[in-house]
């Protein structure tokens, strides 16, 4: 069965035609990084207007790469939740109209289940129920799994998402817009001992996880260095939280030379240690043997290093990680977590919308405790 | 020549699609509640297309109405017509709004105008602007005088022609700022419909013999602003700390 997948939840244009959920028939995907570059960040109505503008020619495109025509598709998936509203617009109106033209069933996929769904498109012997880590840009959600369309809520960040906590710090040191690449390779050949940064408080049953205190815990550190004033102007935008305001006279100070390689390792440490402790607590809350590491932080070499070092090292529990180029936001995972929902006749009407907003999963407790 | 059109309305509050087969409209349906065409849309189109007796593939052309409007609402129908075009292998159109609203205000309106009269059909575009352009009648028919653009309400009646008609939805955006004594300023409650978007389609189209015939050109949107989001270097020395993203979000929610 051959899905073709749709995803624009965010600022990335992706398509992908995947048949039977697993084989990557072809895929095309245009990142938006560059158009937001200039402005530190995304910028809704920047992804709206780009989105529009290349859906359609990249379904095109992949449709060639794979040598077969729309027509040869058995089914539509698309990603309709969470994301910016505009932005899952145009993949979903683009998707709901391609399905009603060529009259061809139509399932909407979440975002968060899909990037889970990644993990286990490389690795087919991945089993349930497991323990889902989802580490992305604006998500750090921990799940218990029993299947690719059944996820409960464990744990979830308290205030910021890890991959907007690299993005923050990488900002914090001038290095640029996404920061979870240029966080990683700054941190080559630093010590990562070098700082001790907090890892937070872990709560009564080590599931707690937070990155504001990390956050705040390098800038502080920054400006025991004197460097606020050198990264502000680097990276060009004011980096203190509305509680953390830089004096001005300290914004005043100048430049010094900061061992960068080894905050970054120190701060990368620090991050990764905070998400394995919340998955190593979880698999221990579920009594899981197996761990799937998945989203766009997922790329991140150290988090897979240790995250497979320490569940090994934990009554040997299986670990698998989506593939590099399935971390990021991708269709693959769309069409492959779609092919799950055509195959139990989960379809979408017409009247399919967005829902923007992360829908509260029940938690794993509220679930146990029925 | 007969050319079945499949137009589609969603830049404003109301909306939905009509099917047309030249300037005879086969059947219309309109969104149940302003504000929904991300989901009712396309439920829209099904119906009408059921309600004309008409199967997908007897669709000659979508017409869609390409702004200025909500820039949500035209992404919608824009995006679907595209969707449509591109799964049935037909040409898109994109039928500027203010040419459907000259079509739909003449239409509706019972007195006769006399040639040379000037329209002046109004959105509001916010921060103490409408957009609009400038129409003129010509033999029974309202000609376009220029590009669409921003403009105080002032300004207009100042440019404008005396006792030039100036109506629609941008009009109650500026109550008390349109001077009677310059234009006549009625019809604010005009909200184009699907079967007037195809009509202005037919007029587009009316030099076309097969639906072969028409460019398979995507359709531009027509934004009338730029992106008002601050550039990082704008930004520097800017008092909001603030991340744009977040920012954006905060105005969205
Ligand atoms: N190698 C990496 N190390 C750490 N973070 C990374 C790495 N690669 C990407 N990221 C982060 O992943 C996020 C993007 O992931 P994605 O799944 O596209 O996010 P979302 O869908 O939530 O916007 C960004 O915050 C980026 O900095
Ligand atoms: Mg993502």
């Amino acid at each position: 069965m051959l899905i073709l997948g749709i995803e624009t939840s965010c600022d990335d244009t992706a398509v992908a035609l995947v048949e039977d959920g697993m084989r990557i028939r072809a895929a095309g995907r245009l990142s938006q990084e560059k158009l937001h570059a200039k402005y530190g960040g995304i910028v809704p109505e920047v992804a709206c207007r780009a989105h529009y503008e290349t859906l359609l020619p990249i379904i095109e495109n992949t449709c060639n790469q794979a040598g077969c025509a729309l027509r040869d598709v058995d089914a539509i998936a698309v990603t309709n939740q969470p994301g910016l509203v505009g932005s899952l617009y145009i993949g979903l109106s683009t998707a709901k109209a391609l399905a009603w033209a060529l009259q061809k069933p139509l399932a909407t996929v979440d975002h968060i289940e899909a990037h889970i769904y990644a993990a286990h498109m490389a690795d087919p012997e991945l089993d349930y129920p497991h323990v889902s880590v989802v580490v992305s840009g604006g998500h750090t959600d921990i799940f218990y799994s029993e299947g690719p369309l059944e996820h409960s809520l464990i744990t979830r960040t308290l205030d910021d998402a890890a991959g907007e906590c690299f993005d923050k710090v990488a900002s914090l040191l001038g290095l640029g817009y996404p920061g979870g690449p240029a966080i990683q390779m700054t941190s080559l050949g630093g010590n990562a001992d070098a700082v001790t940064y907090p890892r937070g408080d872990a709560g009564p049953e080590g599931l707690q996880i937070s990155f504001s205190g990390l956050k705040t815990a390098v800038l502080n550190d920054l400006r025991k260095r004197g460097f606020v004033m050198e990264a502000q102007r680097n990276s060009g935008r004011m980096l203190t939280t509305p509680e953390t305001p830089v004096p001005r006279s300290e914004t005043r100070t100048l430049s010094v030379r900061l061992p960068l390689a080894d905050i970054a390792a120190s701060f990368q440490e620090a991050a990764v240690d905070i998400l394995v402790r919340a998955t190593l607590s979880s698999t221990r809350q579920t009594r899981c043997k197996s761990v799937a590491l998945a989203g766009g932080v997922a790329a991140n070499k150290r988090l897979r290093e240790k995250m497979a070092a320490a569940c090994k090292a934990q009554k040997n529990t299986r670990f698998t990680a989506a593939p590099i180029n399935l971390c990021t936001d991708n269709a693959e995972m769309v069409a492959g977590l779609g092919f799950h929902k055509v195959i139990t006749s989960q379809y979408a009407g017409l009247d399919a919308d967005v829902l923007p907003n992360k829908i509260e999963k029940r938690l794993r407790a509220e679930v146990a405790g029925e | 020549m007969s050319l079945v059109i499949l137009a589609i309305e969603s830049s404003g509050d109301g909306g939905g699609a009509a099917l047309m087969r030249d300037s005879t409209l086969l059947a219309e349906v309109n969104v149940p509640a302003p504000r929904t065409h991300g989901a009712q849309l396309l439920p829209c189109v099904d119906r009408a297309l059921a309600r004309a007796k008409l199967a997908r593939n007897q669709v000659d052309v979508v017409a869609v109405n390409c702004g200025p409007g909500s820039y949500t609402g035209l992404r919608i129908g824009l995006a679907t017509a595209q969707g449509i075009g591109h799964g049935l292998d037909r040409p898109v159109v994109g039928v500027p709004c203010f040419d459907a609203m000259v079509l739909q205000y003449l239409a509706q309106v019972s007195v006769p105008f006399k040639e040379g009269q000037e329209f002046w059909p109004v959105l509001d575009a916010r921060r103490d602007e409408v957009m609009t352009a400038r129409f003129v009648l010509r033999s029974g028919i309202a000609d376009r005088q220029s590009e669409d653009q921003l403009l105080a309400p002032e300004s207009l009646c100042d440019q404008a022609a005396l006792r030039a008609v100036v109506f629609g939805t941008g009009l109650a955006a500026y109550p008390g700022r349109w001077d009677q004594s310059k234009v006549t300023a009625i019809g604010a409650e005009l909200v184009l419909t699907p079967a007037f978007l195809g009509a202005a389609a037919w007029h587009k189209l009316s030099g076309v013999g097969t639906w072969q015939e028409i460019p398979r050109t995507p359709v531009q949107p027509r934004y009338f602003r730029h992106v008002t989001a601050k550039t990082i270097a704008e930004r520097s020395g800017d008092p909001d700390s603030r991340d744009v993203t977040e920012r954006a979000r905060e105005r969205e929610a």
